[in-house]
């Protein structure tokens, strides 16, 4: 799927990577994670090489994020459970979690019984209860109608606002891509071939500005 | 009247007890057969045998159904996770698994004697020869069911391989598992009616077939009640078990 890509990502820094189906990006986020190994070369993250998942990076599906069985509350918590967190420091932390997702009132539900949004909060607030630093999302508010997704993506940033973490997406929206990624990687047929530095990033109601959409203009034509 | 026709349709359980009832009734009236007692006169004669002789017969045979079912759950799943989860004793177990499976092995009862003597090995072994494929196979597929994404969103929090059988793979095969069970109930119930007619003088299926012997329809049918009985609450019971560990289904 990959070929011969070679990518350097900074700490702290915010990436979306675009480009069109089969492209190539969601096997270049699953091998960020660790879930495939490339079949020549090698990854580092932070000095150390990759060599299977790594505990301290998050990865947010578009779909089939949290397990069907498990309510909001024990899909949060059983991540946490297994990793030797005392019951009281669980308790607190998917508490905290809930009330800043403003899912407090769900922790007892079945993921069967949310909306999408609903649903993909639960699933970012399990990544980030492992506080990770580094954050990996696939087509992460791809699923969800319109209003939603921006409710989403506010989220998101807010997140890597508060928590300076490095964060990967891929998408197939422009617009998502301008609104989150400093710096953007388009890809085509499993190359790199662009990596555009995005001066709309964490502006002030960045959506309703002209200078916006002229980004997504400029990357739109990278895409074709 | 049209009330009692909503009230009665809402009671599942009463209005299919009533409606086999009275198909009954047209068969002994319009038949006139002494093979087909009254459900009056059955049910009379199940309430006197019950206390005595037809409860020690039914233990009996629920026993054996009881072993035969939880050695193949056991044994079975454990297969179905094997092949579901190693591409390697998928290649080496499914081939023969498939050859297997739609063999008659109620035909090999005769062998079974003579292997494991008369008593209830044969029997509890011919069970478990015919349901715990279904239940391999039920556990399989199952297991191939489970999305990629899934996998990969658990696998990514970090978890061993133990935790992601606990969290991920046994709750997903669980539904698959249970409906394997359920179909296995009804089969077992008619395989263990034919073993019963070999070498033993206890068990639901003695009982009705030595009836049946001494021309004795009312007892004979007192002993399908029984059966029959003892499968509907099997059946419930796994309604319950459901409910409660599939939750996330209802």
């Amino acid at each position: 799927m990959l070929n011969q890509v070679s990518l350097t990502l900074e700490k702290h820094c915010t990436y979306a990577v675009i480009g069109a189906s089969g492209c190539g990006k969601t096997t270049l986020l699953y091998t960020l994670a660790g879930l495939k190994q490339p079949t020549s070369g090698t990854i580092t993250i932070d000095g150390q090489p990759l060599t299977g998942i790594r505990q301290s990076t998050g990865l947010i599906l578009q779909d089939y994020g949290l397990l069907p069985w498990k309510t909001v509350w024990d899909n949060i918590a059983f991540p946490l459970k297994t990793r030797g967190f005392g019951k009281h420091e669980i308790v607190q932390k998917v508490g905290a979690f809930l009330k800043s997702l403003g899912m407090k009132n769900y922790s007892n539900k079945l993921p069967g019984e949310l909306s999408g949004g609903q649903k993909q909060r639960v699933a970012i607030g399990r990544t980030l209860a492992l506080e990770p630093d580094l954050l990996l999302m696939d087509e992460a508010s791809s699923a969800l109608d319109a209003m939603t997704k921006e409710h989403i993506q506010n989220l998101i940033l807010s997140i890597y606002k508060q928590r300076l973490l490095t964060l990967v997406m891929v998408t197939h929206n422009i617009e998502e891509a301008v609104f989150l990624g400093q710096k953007i990687i388009v890809m085509q047929n499993g190359n790199i071939r662009h990596i555009m530095d995005n001066p709309q990033f964490g502006l002030e109601n960045s959506r309703s500005s002209l200078a916006f959409y002229r980004t997504c203009l400029e990357l739109r034509a990278w895409l074709e | 009247m049209a009330r009692m026709t909503r009230r009665l349709l809402a009671n599942k359980t009463l209005y299919g007890v009533l409606v086999i009832v009275v198909a009954w009734y047209v068969l002994h009236f319009g038949l006139r057969s002494a093979a087909i007692p009254s459900p009056h006169e059955t049910l009379m004669n199940f309430v006197m045998i019950l206390p005595g002789e037809l409860s020690l017969h039914l233990l009996v045979s629920l026993l054996r159904i009881t072993i035969a079912i939880v050695i193949s759950l056991i044994a079975g799943s454990l297969i179905g996770l094997w092949i579901g989860m190693s591409k390697k004793a998928n290649e080496l177990i499914s081939p023969i698994v498939y050859i297997l499976y739609p063999l008659p092995k109620i035909a090999f009862l005769p062998v079974l004697m003579i292997l494991f003597g008369l008593g209830n090995t044969p029997k509890i072994v011919l069970i478990i020869t015919i349901v715990i494929f279904q239940i391999i196979v039920a556990v399989k597929d199952g297991v191939k069911e489970i999305p990629k994404e899934l996998f990969y969103s658990v696998q990514s929090l970090g978890v061993n391989k133990q935790e992601l059988y606990r969290h991920l793979i046994i709750p997903a095969v669980l539904p698959k598992m249970i409906t394997a069970l359920r179909i296995s109930i009804g089969v077992s119930i008619s395989v263990l009616f034919y073993a019963e007619n070999f070498a033993t003088t206890y068990g639901i299926g003695y009982f009705i077939m030595d009836s049946w012997i001494k021309v004795n329809y009312v007892e004979m049918f007192s002993g399908i009640l029984a059966l029959s009985i003892l499968g509907y609450f099997l059946f419930k019971l796994i309604d319950i078990i459901e409910r409660k560990v599939c939750r996330w289904i209802w």
